[in-house]
């Protein structure tokens, strides 16, 4: 999914909103292929069971909505937990890495 | 466009909040007490403002109250008065785009105001000062917290899924909007579309999902009440953020169809153009015409000639390629007195929707202060077989005054339509043509043009 929105400086953002706009499903957790296949796995599964509850056109919308909003909220989810996990592995090893270094003064000496 | 007896338009009766109505030429919205709050909501809490500093909404004054034709008023609003009123059936490629995109931005612009679009027809979007605007200021309410977006089956059905079919099956198939003014069936959008549209995430969310979900699971209901809850804002701006990408990733590349390079084939030398170009701007400055139709546009270039002058001109071509070129000339200059449609003069859009008035045929949009009909006539007799006859009535039915081109049967583009047929016309003469002509219309001016043997006449209706 390309993501090419363009952010509007006057619009009133959230965070979260600021989030969402830097949010780009395909580099999730293996890219697209993963995303594809959770919307498949959906489209197989959810779809059928929660459809069955609504009536016209209208009331399916709202349905397939839902689930497609909880796919994309949940796989925001899932990127914002991964990157925190990142920089707090990563940041950690960092910090170690540059308590390790010597200090200018040190090195001078 | 006219309305009934209280002068109310016969399209405007959906909305319980409100109607358009019209009075001595002026268009006039009135606004039930009902929605008198909501109103005030859209207003007060600035988003009218921000709107229509963007150009996204079509700006208003408050009119007299008095002027409502029917009880229950609580407001009558006076709309920024468009030019041209379109369909979404005649809109180019880029225009249903640019459409899109405009309703997604209104959207996420309400949502930050605690409002929401109720609807996401795109008959609520027109040209305006050159841009897609919403038009319909009553198409806001209250954003419900937890609530899916009701417009979210309008917007894949008028929007998305023929923006869809065009981009990856047929531009041709925009048309398809005449015949569903709801917008497209998604289980016969996500039927036409290739197999692999699938694999793009937007689109087998948004139209293969979509319309599976309505089409294969209709066996009982629930309330609006149900759904509450149900999504989060968070989610919904991710669905939005999705709509929008997915509509950015659709393209069409113009150059495929047949007439949008028409214009680089002229059938004039250079003097012979700049001839013709000098005689049609001397012609338009002659007649000072607010209001004109240019049948048979392709790219526009007389268009902007008229348009130059300062008036409105629509520019009408059966090839959507030309009308997608024309209008992306129109976006790229900024051009504000432009509506390029996609329309076939021999067979002209209808009247449609209920009682067959909701939407109106294009003759009923007319009729124009001057029609112009360049390097048209020969397409419109031979290719289509029509007598002059019954073009000249056409004509005077679309205009008060007409800006004609005769193309002689000696010239190489008539001779390249004869070739193929295995009858003659003997009567496609310049005698025949004047003569059928001066039936309807008084000829105020005729010049040949230089190296050629073709002919311009400006006339009057009768």
């Amino acid at each position: 999914m390309a993501r090419t929105l363009t952010r509007d400086a006057e619009l009133n953002e959230t965070p979260d909103a600021r989030t969402l706009a830097s949010w780009q499903p395909e580099k999730v957790a293996g890219g697209r292929v993963l995303f594809m296949l959770c919307l498949w796995a959906v489209a197989l599964t959810t779809v059928r069971l929660v459809g069955r509850r609504y009536i016209d056109p209208g009331s399916g919308s709202f349905a397939i909505q839902i689930i497609i909003a909880a796919v994309l909220g949940g796989l925001l989810t899932a990127r914002l937990w991964l990157r925190h996990m990142f920089w707090r592995v990563f940041g950690r090893l960092r910090r170690s890495h540059q308590e390790d270094q010597p200090t200018g003064e040190e090195a001078d000496r | 466009m006219s309305g009934g007896a209280d002068g109310r338009l016969p399209g405007s009766f959906r909305d319980p909040a409100g109607f358009v109505f019209q009075r001595d030429g002026t268009f006039f919205r009135q606004v039930n007490r009902s929605y008198a709050a909501t109103l005030a909501t859209v207003i007060d809490s600035g988003l009218y403002a921000k709107l229509t500093e963007q150009g996204l909404l079509l700006p208003h004054e408050s009119a007299d109250l008095g002027l409502a034709p029917e009880p229950g008023a609580a407001a009558v609003i006076r709309p920024a008065q468009l030019k041209f009123i379109s369909y979404p059936f005649e809109w180019s490629f880029s225009q249903l785009k640019a459409s899109a995109l405009t309703t997604l931005r209104v959207q996420r612009l309400a949502l930050g105001h605690g409002l929401s679009l109720k609807d996401a027809s795109a008959y609520n979007i027109q040209l305006y000062e050159g841009r897609p605007t919403l038009i319909d200021t009553l198409s806001f309410e209250p954003y419900e917290p937890g609530l899916p977006w009701v417009g979210y089956r309008q917007f894949c059905q008028h929007l998305l899924a023929p923006l869809a079919l065009m981009a990856y099956r047929d531009i041709r198939l925009g048309t398809l909007l005449q015949s569903h003014l709801d917008g497209l069936p998604l289980d016969l959008a996500a039927g036409l579309l290739p197999w692999r549209t699938r694999l793009r995430p937007g689109l087998l969310m948004h139209v293969h999902l979509h319309g599976r979900a309505q089409s294969r699971h209709a066996d009982s209901t629930r309330d609006r009440e149900s759904l509450k809850g149900r999504m989060s804002q968070r989610r919904l701006e991710a669905l939005l953020e999705s709509l929008e990408s997915t509509v950015r990733a659709l393209s069409w590349n113009p150059g495929a169809t047949p007439w949008a390079s028409y214009g680089d084939q002229s059938s004039y030398s250079d003097p012979g153009q700049a001839d013709k170009e000098r005689l049609v701007a001397a012609y338009l400055r002659q007649v000072d015409a607010d209001a004109v139709w240019d049948l048979g546009g392709n790219v526009g270039i007389f268009s902007r000639i008229a348009a130059a002058t300062g008036a409105s001109v629509v520019s009408i071509d059966s090839d959507p390629g030309a009308v997608d070129l024309n209008y992306r000339r129109m976006v790229e200059f900024s051009e504000r007195r432009l509506f390029p449609i996609v329309a076939d003069v021999t067979s002209p859009s209808p009247a449609l929707g209920w009682e067959n008035r909701e939407v109106q045929s294009l003759t009923e949009r007319g009729p124009a202060g001057l029609v112009m009909a360049l390097a048209l006539v020969h397409h419109l007799a031979i290719s289509n077989n029509t007598r002059f006859e019954r073009l000249a009535p056409f004509f005077a039915l679309l205009g008060r005054r007409l800006l004609i081109e005769f193309v002689p049967s000696d010239d190489p583009m008539v001779l390249r339509l004869l070739a193929m047929r295995n009858h003659t016309f003997p009567w496609y003469t310049q005698q025949e043509f004047e003569a059928a002509f001066s039936r309807w219309f008084r000829v105020e001016r005729s010049d040949g043009i230089a190296d050629s043997k073709r002919r311009l006449y400006l006339m009057q209706a009768l």
